[in-house]
């Protein structure tokens, strides 16, 4: 028991006290120097600043699009896959690296694929004939959110890994039954596959909805938030109020997306019926 | 029959097909970019700027000896490994000292403890940055190695504790009771007895561990405000204006930082596929258990 005592220690130091510092200060105006309680003035400050509904608007965006592109597409190449075609397992390998690969790097590389000048997606575009398709992606207010939704929504590995592991531990008698009962590959999939593994769907919803509420390290290096607050996430809208020394408000901003956060979680696991689990 | 057979071997080829169309698009939008990359990290930078498909050309390596002379990578690369690698010995072993108990023993407010740490894994962390700077400053460790490895630690601690604890809940008692019998040390019986059983676990977090932190951005940047405690991302994306003139050295030096992860995933992917499937099903559900 005592060799808890390391543990809670650092946890207490940098997860509880830090989080319950959050929750309190968001509710005063604090910079380096002083500190005084100005009630819900930060709220009322932020509440009425559009930035934050663009920041907002736009984490909703990263988010639907980890839901509705990310994650089916993930389940699409994890049902390929786990019929053990040629190569799965390099696939597998392949698919995977992206995850493992710094955000802020894999920015950087993605504003030379972007660049106008000599990018590689202007030059493919270029070289295909296509001079009039060609813009600079990344600072053009029509297409830079989705030029950086781009950049990782691609990144499948882990969830293809995460419902490739559940597909494979399903019972292959289920699949026995069906055959004989004459069901196409198509349909087998879509009735019997899909309906099985919702556990690990939800599981992977979960982890996208995590993963792009504290989206961070890709804006930051590619686009800074812009242009005009076009690809803006709310924990860049934070960092910002904490550089600018609004620590109060940055605080604020973190309190919204903390909340916000476990509402989050806490849809997702009852619309994937998380909670009772048949594992 | 035959036409029969024959039309389901045509359709089946067409699956096929299909299937390695899903596969080749999934595979060149993920890694396509990356491959650019590494090519053209070793191209001179007025043929990165004529031609985007141009292949390297002696000498190749200039990029990797202007990112040296510029930023000063290797140093900046030797606090990554820094930080990394202890964290990836650090947070390992306080998750063990912290899981065992939580697991096999019985005490007050065990529940609860297990319940915040686990909670833990589903807080956006970047919400935390004006705490974690301030209490950084306030003790004096802001912008210090010994700070930046204490809080790298802690940052992937729950993640390591509900990974440790699940594998620990469907291993047998049996051989820890008989050494307690026997009159064994808690300590020994932790570290003797239970680590090398979790070994499989413990160098899945290790790994995880290794790379979370290799590639951590934010915090790098929030609690290391100087130029010395740098990480090479922050350094190649602070001075991402520097490189206008020379992208190619820019490119050789996010090629090093790409690479480090992928090479130690692929030494240890035996390992680490198996214990990731664990650790996200329990970051999931981390209460349920």
């Amino acid at each position: 028991m005592v060799s808890l005592a390391p543990g809670v220690a650092l946890f207490a130091a940098f997860f509880l006290v830090p989080i319950l510092m959050v929750l309190v200060t968001a509710f005063t105006d604090w910079s380096a120097r002083r500190i005084t309680f100005v009630g819900v003035d930060n709220f009322a400050a932020i509440l009425t600043d559009e930035r934050l509904w663009r920041s907002a608007a736009n984490t909703g965006f990263y988010i639907l699009a980890a839901l509705v592109v990310q994650v089916p597409l993930a389940t699409v190449v994890a049902l390929v896959l786990a019929r053990r075609v040629r190569g799965w397992k390099v696939m597998r390998t392949l698919l995977f690296l992206p995850n493992m690969m710094s955000g802020a790097a894999l920015g950087l590389v993605y504003v030379f694929v972007f660049n106008p000048r000599f990018g590689l997606l202007n030059g493919l575009l270029r070289g295909l004939g296509w001079n009039e398709l060609t813009r600079d992606w990344l600072f053009d207010l029509d297409s830079a959110i989705w030029a950086v939704t781009s950049t990782w929504v691609f990144s499948i590995g882990l969830y293809v890994i995460l419902i490739m592991t559940e597909i494979q531990s399903l019972p292959p008698e289920v699949f026995e039954a069906a055959q004989l009962d004459g069901a196409g590959a198509l349909q087998r999939e879509l009735r019997i596959t899909l309906p099985l593994i919702r556990p690990v769907l939800g599981t992977c919803a979960l982890l996208a909805v995590l993963f792009t509420l504290s989206y961070f390290d890709g804006v930051y290096v590619m686009t800074g938030g812009g242009p005009g607050d076009r690809t803006a996430t709310l924990s860049l809208y934070a960092y910002q109020a904490y550089t600018d020394g609004d620590w109060g408000v940055a605080n604020a901003i973190g309190t919204i997306v903390l909340v916000t956060g476990v509402l989050l979680i806490l849809l997702v696991r009852r619309l994937a019926r998380l909670e009772v689990s048949d594992r | 029959m035959t036409t029969r057979n024959a039309v389901r071997r045509s359709s089946g080829a067409s699956v096929l097909l299909v299937q390695y169309l899903v596969l080749a698009i999934a595979l060149a939008a993920a890694l396509g970019p990356v491959m650019w990359t590494l090519v053209s990290s070793f191209k001179a930078d007025h043929a990165i700027q004529a031609d985007a498909f141009s292949l390297p050309a002696p000498p190749p390596l200039d990029g990797y000896r202007d990112a040296s002379a510029r930023v000063d990578l290797p140093l900046h690369l030797l606090n990554t490994l820094l930080f990394a690698s202890v964290a990836a010995l650090v947070c390992p072993t306080v998750a063990l000292l912290a899981a065992y108990p939580c697991t096999r023993l019985r005490f007050p407010l065990r529940n609860a403890l297990v319940l915040a740490f686990s909670a833990a894994l589903a807080i956006p962390a970047v919400a935390l940055i004006v705490p974690e700077f301030f209490l950084m400053l306030r003790t004096g460790l802001l912008d210090t190695k010994i700070g930046l490895i204490l809080f790298y630690s802690t940052l992937f601690f729950p993640l390591a504790f509900v990974i440790l604890r699940s594998f620990l809940l469907s291993l047998p008692k049996d051989v820890e009771e008989a050494a307690m019998i026997d009159g064994a040390s808690y300590f020994r019986i932790v570290f003797a007895i239970a680590a090398p059983m979790l070994r499989p676990a413990l160098t899945t977090i290790a790994v995880l561990v290794f790379v979370g932190v290799w590639n951590d951005f934010v915090w790098n940047l929030v609690l290391a405000p100087g130029f010395e405690n740098r990480n090479a991302q922050v350094v190649l994306a602070s001075f991402q204006g520097q490189f206008t003139s020379n992208v190619t050295a820019l490119l050789a030096g996010v090629t090093i930082v790409l690479l480090v992860p992928v090479l130690i995933f692929l030494c240890t992917q035996r390992y680490a596929i198996a214990g990731l499937a664990t650790g996200a099903r329990s970051r999931a559900t981390p209460a349920d258990r």
